[in-house]
């Protein structure tokens, strides 16, 4: 069987038609499960993730049109992903509330959304994620989990290659510290 | 000392989870969103065309009448406004039944001749 290729995906897309129909069915096939989880990591709620994940998919078909190839296919997905979980995050919480409260309500929402059988390691592992501030947190994930390339995660985030080094460099070491404590 | 914690002792798992089928079930939510944007926009099309054709008609009309006073084009903003407003107003029912009515249309439809 042919692997799908984001080329495919994009040149099914650039015919329009019934043609970006079935690139959208085909990107939904390669990249739905690693963007949901993307978003879960960031939101920690399934149904929150769920919610994101539908508005990010609208989003991104939408967008297709308009999609020049400046990036991967596959940046520029997760950064619509990333955008819509922080803006999640903004709306539910609230721009002005203080991190700490923010933090507190998310590990709230951890511990009710693992239940008695989970890994008591893995969930103090999210547990210390919840103590980095958004953007770090997303850094980290992106870097850890996705072992997106720091060019294309600059991209994602908008910033500097160097400016995602450091923030990995000190969100590692944080949850160093937490874990090990 | 405690050790320095190591990252593969996690490495990529999570302990979250999801229901079964859900992936499937994403999937046809998502097509069936962008189904429902798509006859949405299309509609919006349908809606506009006249208020389109109506401007056009008003510039041109003032181009050939050359009276600098007339503002052709005033309102028209307004009108596109006002229809985006009527169109985000609607149920998806409402969209679909009017989406169908409108591809029928002998007057309306795209395939009019």
């Amino acid at each position: 069987m042919t692997k799908v290729t984001d080329e495919h995906i994009l040149g099914l897309i650039s015919k329009g038609g019934a043609d970006l129909e079935h690139g959208y069915r085909l990107m939904m096939e390669c990249y739905q499960q690693r963007l949901y989880w993307h978003i879960r990591r960031i939101v920690v709620a399934h149904e929150d993730a769920e919610d994101v994940l539908q508005d990010s998919l609208v989003n991104i078909y939408r967008g297709l049109s308009r999609f020049r190839g400046q990036s991967s296919l596959y940046t520029w997905m997760f950064r619509i992903a990333t955008n819509e979980s922080l803006r999640f995050l903004r709306d539910r919480h609230g721009e002005n509330t203080p991190f700490e409260q923010v933090r507190e309500k998310l590990i709230g929402t951890l511990w009710q959304e693992t239940g008695p059988d989970s890994e008591e390691i893995l969930v103090r592992f999210q547990q210390a994620l919840l103590h980095l501030p958004n953007r770090q947190r997303v850094v980290f994930t992106l870097r850890y989990y996705e072992e997106m390339p720091y060019e294309e995660m600059a991209r994602v985030l908008d910033s500097t290659v160097e400016n995602m080094k450091t923030n990995y460099h000190y969100a590692s070491k944080k949850i160093k510290e937490l874990m090990t404590k | 000392m405690k050790p320095e914690f190591d990252f593969d002792m996690v490495g990529k798992r999570l302990p979250y989870s999801v229901p079964e089928g859900f992936f499937e079930a994403s999937s046809r939510r998502a097509l069936e969103a962008v189904e429902r944007h798509r006859r949405r926009r299309r509609l919006r099309t349908v809606l506009l065309a006249p208020v389109g054709i109506a401007a056009a008609a008003a510039v041109a009309l003032g181009l050939f009448l050359s009276t600098p006073d007339v503002n052709p084009v005033a309102g028209e903003a307004d009108q596109y406004t006002a229809i985006d407003r009527f169109v985000g107003s609607l149920s998806d029912q409402e969209v679909l039944e009017l989406d169908k009515a409108l591809s029928t249309d002998y007057f309306l439809s795209e395939n009019v001749f």
